[in-house]
């Protein structure tokens, strides 16, 4: 294809969506100022539309709500061993969660144990640690590597590495991600087996030969502990069937996410950015919805 | 806000107005932002290995774990030359040993797991039981209903795979139709789920911008 063509083609291709895009962007600015300045014209409704909750604690479903219960239960000055399994692609979704979840265990006295399966994860792991540290208002000397908390490094192999933490859980531990000695850490402190945690608890936006790695880390290992799983909404589909089976809490997508920050409720500024996230989300989604509806009824392809 | 900070904020506010800028075309800063994602990845990737793996097993090998060194010139095999013909056409079919060893190794771990978590236990908690109850002794329409649709799902989609060759069959094909409307909507909840997985992510790093603007101007 010449460059004229191809230039001829992207230039009718913007036109095209520019058109398309037009008409929804106009409605939903109409919709916001009817809503707002006629059919709800007091001044404190106005001020307060943005603190309106998107998600009521009714909406909450019942397993989303015993995920949460089963977090919350986790008894003080335990261990707890996290699996970070998401990268940059899952940051907004994830990270806040896990910021927030580290938070919780910090000021429950649990120690922490993370393991990435992923190499971003690492990076992934202590992003939120700084996060937690900085917004979670935890305080820098509470919350110290080797004492509160450590990272056991990148696990390879996918579904052997799966087989390795579950079996050979002392093997695999011995060394921590900057490969010094776990042995005389504080955070390791009585772990010599994977049943030495009071919960494993994964975040992921990605499963491992097709498997997420917590389903293969319970189908490897015989001993009995609690799992929960937190994804990302694009591999929702691939936790689902194993809710109830192999996991014991699972908060998978945004809106489960949502509701469990919501219920932590640790740092105002995780809750205000949600906000804007949901709010955001919406208006996206309206637009797509209206665009590909004005598309159809136009008969366009 | 320290001068390293600001630094790694405005490279962050100019690298990401770069990448979108390729919403507009591709032009010489994206396809810059480009290559700089593929080095940094592949840096990153290249470090956290090196690092966490292979100098940690050469440690091992050359300690108390002697036999460490076998999967290691396993791994070295990966770097042999690719001769098709002559004496050395043989020897360097070893290559595909240490792939060989894991796929082997991968399906060994992964057919159990297969079996019991895609099969025994997804069909189990999709139909059993067929009808649920509630503790009056109702039926619970949800549970039920699913269990239903399941079955249906299962049947009809494994029935397109046969009905789809064979067209000339009215009823086989219209049949088979049923597990083709299954099997769209399947694709279009997992369509729906990555747009607001993306989704989430544009805003995530719109709001990124806007921050970062906000905290550079006060």
């Amino acid at each position: 294809m010449s460059g004229k063509r191809m230039r001829n083609l992207f230039k009718s291709e913007i036109s095209v969506s520019n058109r398309t895009l037009i008409l929804p962007i106009l409605l939903m600015i109409l919709f916001r100022f009817l809503f707002f300045y006629v059919f709800e014209p007091d001044a404190e409704t106005i001020k307060n539309s943005r603190n309106v909750p998107l998600y009521s604690e009714n909406d909450i479903s019942p397993n989303v709500k015993h995920s949460i219960d089963i977090i919350k239960e986790i008894p003080q000055n335990t261990h707890v061993l996290i699996l970070v399994n998401f990268g940059p692609e899952a940051k907004y979704e994830l990270e806040p969660a896990l910021a927030m979840l580290i938070t919780y265990l910090a000021q429950r006295n649990v120690s922490i144990s993370f393991i990435s399966m992923t190499p971003t994860g690492i990076e992934s792991s202590f992003l939120a640690l700084e996060r937690a540290i900085e917004r979670g208002n935890i305080g820098k000397d509470n919350f110290i590597y080797n004492r509160n908390y450590t990272h056991l490094g990148y696990a390879v192999g996918d579904s052997i590495a799966s087989y390795m933490v579950a079996n050979d859980f002392a093997d695999f531990a011995e060394k921590d991600v900057f490969n010094a000695s776990t042995k005389k850490q504080l955070a390791m402190e009585k772990i010599d087996d994977l049943s030495d945690y009071s919960m494993v608890i994964e975040f992921s936006s990605r499963t491992f030969d097709g498997v997420p790695a917590i389903v293969a880390l319970s189908f490897f290992s015989s001993q009995p502990i609690k799992k929960a799983a937190f994804c990302t909404t694009d591999i929702v589909p691939a936790y689902i069937p194993f809710d109830g089976v192999y996991l014991d809490g699972f908060i998978g997508g945004y809106k489960s996410i949502s509701h469990f920050k919501n219920q932590i409720r640790l740092s105002e500024y995780e809750s205000e950015s949600d906000k804007i996230f949901r709010w955001s989300l919406i208006y996206i989604l309206l637009l797509v919805f209206v665009s590909a509806l004005s598309s159809f009824v136009r008969g366009r392809k | 806000m320290n001068i390293l900070n600001s630094v790694s904020n405005i490279t962050a506010l100019l690298l990401t107005l770069i990448v979108f800028s390729g919403l507009l075309g591709r032009n010489f800063l994206f396809r810059l932002a480009e290559s700089l994602l593929i080095g940094i990845s592949a840096g990153y990737f290249a470090a956290v290995l090196i690092f966490s793996v292979i100098i940690p097993t050469l440690e091992s090998a050359t300690g108390d774990q002697a036999w460490l060194v076998i999967p290691v010139l396993l791994g070295l095999l990966l770097f042999l030359p690719q001769k098709t013909t002559g004496p050395w056409a043989k020897i360097s079919e070893a290559v595909y040993l240490p792939s060989a060893f894991i796929l082997v190794i991968s399906l060994a771990l992964n057919a159990p797991l297969y079996f019991s978590a895609f099969l025994r236990e997804m069909i189990r908690a999709s139909i059993v039981p067929m009808v649920s109850l509630n503790a009056d002794g109702s039926i619970r329409w949800d549970l039920t209903l699913n269990a239903v649709l399941s079955v249906i799902n299962v049947v009809s989609v494994l029935w397109f795979l046969v009905a789809r060759h064979k067209i000339g069959n009215r009823v086989i094909y219209s049949v088979g139709e049923v597990g083709r409307l299954f099997l769209l909507a399947a694709v279009g909840t997992v369509f729906g789920y990555a747009l607001v997985s993306r989704l989430i992510l544009f805003i995530g790093r719109f709001n990124v911008i806007i921050q970062l603007i906000l905290q550079l101007t006060s």
